[in-house]
């Protein structure tokens, strides 16, 4: 019953998705309760999911199908993060 | 092994039964275990061919329904002040043409195509749980059914296609129109669930032997990760829905914000499937472009594995879209800004399959067949519709665009260019498979071009009263606002469209009626080395698909149909032969596509229709008012559901069962990961899916929604007995496999569990009973029942499987070797017990949380 190396595929998109939660938690909440460190937790949340995402495309490697596409999808996962997530560092946060 | 990729001839065909090696008399062997039989007993089939084909015809004809609701829209518009349709029922007819289009034609018609088209294409001879396909088409008939009568009835649902609150709850839409669209739609999307499960587990675990991920044919990436998604994408809405209908029904107010609830939520719950959808709908329409682009250009899809990642990234960018719906509500600049580039995002992964398919054409040959035709006429509108799904991803045009005929225009080229006009080359592509004829196809070139006319006509001026200012889904206008012109030339092209469609249909009949024989391999795939392996049987296919399952030693797309045919008609391959009269197919390692196990299907039977028909009672009866009539239909369905059960698997152990080429495999009954549990596998990433959503809705009413303070709220101490009872049945199941193994009595174990999963159910329905404050009350008293609901539900669910296995034990069904019943009890007395703690501690905690609006 193992599944062989889905996770590579993904791994790279899942942590664009747990990104994707954590600031729409920390923006929805934050604002809903006044939280004035919200800037700092938002980049906080940034940088981390990029550090964990630089770090698994480093690791990731293989020449089937799985191990390729999870490597195409880790980098592509890092840029969308980047570029998507990147206004919390200077957008306002609640207004 | 021969050079075209197929096993050598099977010498010495094995096992008990009459073994069948003359082509004609192995035909007609298979042909009376796989079929239904003649007259009434046709409703009796749960076979693929059969299923796929009549999704995709009462898809059609739901479509051809939506159409006619379309040009009444048009006849509506084309002139100012109108007379030709009240409001009322103006309202009920765009409400029912888009919740058409979306939920009775655009969905059932993707999973009829890939009902139809996976198992010929993976070299099995069905899917995974044949007797799921047919409950979930006569699902779907019956809730579109109920739709449709209840437009005839002139009680509709008249709150548009996504049922915004307050505007569908009680006091706004007092009649039972919201409710028809709740059950309706819900009822449908379990027949999109199953059939989501159903292709999960079939293309990871029914392939042909050899056929290893990076070899199969491009179509079932697209399928298998739309499948996924409808599985995590469907769940909120079917929550979304059941909580309005509570809301409905029982007061219950959760998007009430006169007291803690907030209509907002069911905008998040609906576009969190609703974004997604866009592109369940649109990927395996693009598949069949993937399919059917090599095989008019000559030569195999270039960017494979780029169009793979491409779809991974699609699948997860278009759940983290949705509030790019909601622009207008009142959005924090940070979320906007992080929407409105996710929105922006998708479309890298879209034009990497747009690219690769044209590279494809430009390195081939091309021939100017139909389905090409429709090809072009898809890039043209499709790129139009995604350049203008970008402008609107921008929040400050979105602003400016909201709710006018721009977005109406937008989502048509969207829609249409993405999944109708792909649909209608796959159409093309493969109506000689299902009619085993080709065609002139004159008429269809004039029906093409008329088809194409009509809906630039109709919808590029559309994009221009929308930025004029009309707004969508007003039934009149007053003639002086300058959009009169538009407005008429928009009705002219409707109904020029309407013409080319009905075109179409006529010249489809012409084909089937009176086209030549094509024979196997009309587009002459397999020499022009694009070959797959739903090309190479007769056409039309035989009910059993292939007479014998092949070896793939390459790509599966770049097969020759004719040879590998030809073979696999003579019985040369695995399981060349008729067994026990049993219905069998291969079960593979899901990566590596090496054999596995003898998968054993059931065969015809009108289970699945019954059951549907009891869950329409059900269903009825809840819109009648006839709740005691409900619930009596609701037991029957349980109670056809345990019948179903009992008759699955096999009575007593076998030994390794001879498939051919030398090879011994054990039946799928003696396999831990067989279908059966990776199906409750996919079932529960559903369900989980469900919850999830639940959690959120909880959260953000508590925490996020504004309204009034939630008065003291606790729960009786009946919490603490339903948590030890839901611990009960993870060890229960766990000892009766221990017992299993040993060859001891499981019955006290078995007992057990079904006892603490009664207690537990029993426990959280007393829960809400018994709570302090009525959960009409306030929101978030609201949600605490629906959380304790939710762990009482599954806590029953798991009763009623532990009693199945009980009874399965009794059967001789459950052996040392034969443990799936107790497998999939523990698996879920498992999920049961871990959400239902989460749902209780969570429902404890809300009330320590801080209030938002408070």
């Amino acid at each position: 019953m193992k599944t062989p190396g889905f996770w590579r595929l993904t791994a790279g998109f899942g942590v664009w998705a747990s990104a994707l939660i954590w600031f729409y938690a920390i923006n929805g909440v934050g604002c809903a309760m006044g939280w004035d460190a919200q800037r700092p937790a938002l980049t906080l949340a940034l940088v981390a999911h990029l550090c964990i995402l630089g770090w698994l495309a480093a690791r990731m490697h293989g020449d089937d199908l799985l191990g390729s596409v999870g490597v195409w999808c880790a980098r592509a996962a890092f840029a969308a993060i980047a570029l998507t997530f990147a206004p919390a560092l200077a957008l306002s946060v609640c207004r | 092994m021969s050079a075209d990729g197929i096993a050598a001839p099977m010498l010495d065909p094995v096992g008990t039964s009459p073994q069948a090696t003359d082509p004609i008399r192995l035909h007609k062997a298979l042909t009376r275990v796989w079929g239904a039989g003649p007259g009434l007993a046709r409703l009796s089939a749960v076979n693929h061919s059969t299923l796929g084909l009549r999704f995709m015809a009462t898809a059609a004809a739901f479509f051809a329904v939506g159409v006619a609701l379309a040009m009444l829209i048009r006849a509506q518009l084309a002139t100012p002040q109108s007379a030709f349709l009240g409001p009322e029922t103006y309202n009920q007819v765009f409400t029912l043409h888009g919740t058409i289009m979306m939920f009775l034609f655009a969905i059932p018609m993707l999973e009829g195509l890939a009902i139809y088209l996976i198992p010929k294409m993976l070299g099995a001879r069905d899917l995974a749980f044949p007797r799921l396909t047919a409950f979930g088409y006569w699902c779907f008939l019956f809730g579109g059914l109920i739709l449709i009568v209840s437009l005839l009835a002139g009680v509709a649902p008249e709150s548009g296609w996504f049922m915004y609150t307050p505007l569908s709850s009680r006091p706004y839409a007092p009649g039972m129109g919201a409710d028809v669209w709740l059950l309706g739609v819900t009822f449908v999307e379990i027949s999109a669930l199953t059939l989501a499960v159903e292709l999960t587990v079939s293309i990871l675990k029914l392939r042909a032997p050899g056929m290893s991920l990076d070899r199969m044919p491009i179509f079932a990436w697209y399928v298998l990760i739309t499948a996924v998604m409808m599985l995590v994408g469907f769940p909120p809405l079917i929550l979304g829905s059941v909580l309005l209908e509570l809301e409905r029904a029982l007061d219950l107010p959760f998007f009430n914000p006169t007291r803690g609830g907030d209509p907002l939520l069911w905008q998040h719950l609906f576009w969190m499937f609703g974004h997604p959808e866009v592109y369940i709908i649109f990927l395996p329409a693009a598949g069949a472009l993937s399919t059917l682009i090599p095989a008019m250009a000559g030569r195999p899809l270039i960017g494979y594995r780029a169009i793979v990642a491409a779809l991974v990234a699609m699948a997860f960018l278009s759940f983290g879209i949705w509030v790019h719906h909601m622009f207008t509500v009142g959005v924090p600049h940070l979320a906007l800004a992080v929407f409105s580039i996710g929105s922006a995002l998708v479309a890298v992964p879209t034009a990497i399959q747009v690219f690769a398919w044209l590279a494809t054409l430009a390195q081939g040959r091309p021939r100017l067949a139909m389905p090409l035709l429709y090809v072009f006429g898809f890039f043209a509108i499709f790129v139009i519709g995604g350049l203008t799904g970008v402008m609107l991803a921008m929040a400050p045009f979105n602003w400016q665009a909201h709710d006018t005929h721009f977005v109406v225009a937008h989502f048509h080229y969207v829609l249409v260019g993405g999944f109708v006009f792909p649909m209608l080359a796959a159409l093309y592509y493969w109506l000689p498979h299902v009619t085993g004829r080709v065609a002139v196809h004159s008429l269809g070139r004039t029906a093409f071009w008329t088809m194409f006319t009509g809906f630039n006509v109709t919808f590029l001026p559309m994009h221009l009263t929308g930025l004029l200012g009309m707004p969508r889904r007003v039934y009149t206008y007053v003639g002086h606002e300058g959009w009169t012109t538009l407005n008429t030339i928009s009705s002219i092209g409707g109904f020029v469209f309407a013409i080319g469609l009905a075109l179409i249909a006529v010249d489809v009949a012409l084909q089937a009626r009176f086209g030549r024989r094509g024979g196997v391999d009309p587009w002459e795939t397999g020499a022009r080395g694009v070959g797959t392996l739903d090309w190479a049987m007769p056409t039309p296919p035989p009910i059993y698909g292939f007479a014998a399952l092949p070896q793939i030693g390459g790509r599966a797309d770049r097969l020759d149909p004719r040879a590998v045919g030809r073979a696999l008609a003579a019985g040369r391959g695995y399981l060349g032969f008729v067994r026990n009269g049993w219905q069998e197919t291969l079960g593979v390692a899901m990566a590596t596509g090496a054999p596995e196990q003898v998968v054993i299907l059931p065969r015809a039977t009108f289970l699945p229709l019954w059951t549907a028909l009891t869950l329409a009672v059900a269903v009825l009866s809840v819109l009648g008012g006839a709740y005691w009539l409900a619930l009596a239909a609701a037991v029957g369905v349980v109670g056809l559901m345990l019948l179903a059960a009992q008759r699955a698997g096999l009575e007593v152990d076998h030994p390794l069962l001879p498939v051919g080429q030398g090879l011994s495999l054990p039946p799928h009954t003696q396999v831990d990961g067989s279908p059966p549990w990776w199906g409750l596998v996919f079932t529960l990433v559903a369900d989980g899916a469900l919850f999830a959503s639940l959690i959120f809705g909880a959260l953000y009413l508590r925490l996020i929604a504004p309204g009034p303070a939630a008065p003291e709220l606790g729960l009786p101490a009946l919490g603490w007995l339903a948590a030890a009872a839901a611990l009960v049945g993870p060890l229960a199941t766990r000892g009766a496999l221990a017992a299993n193994a040993a060859g001891q009595w499981r019955g006290p174990w078995l007992g057990a569990g079904l006892l603490g999963a009664l207690v537990a159910a029993g426990a959280f329905a007393a829960m809400i009973a018994t709570a302090e404050v009525d959960p009409r009350a306030h929101a978030t008293a609201a949600v605490q029942a629906a959380l304790v609901g939710y762990g009482a539900l599954h806590a029953g669910i798991g009763a009623l499987m532990l009693l199945s296995a009980g009874l399965r034990v009794r059967g001789g069904y459950v052996s040392a070797a034969r443990r799936l019943d107790l497998l999939l009890c523990r698996l879920w007395s498992d999920y049961a017990a871990v959400t239902g703690l989460l749902a209780l501690g969570l429902a404890l905690a809300l009330p320590l949380l801080p209030q938002g609006g408070a």
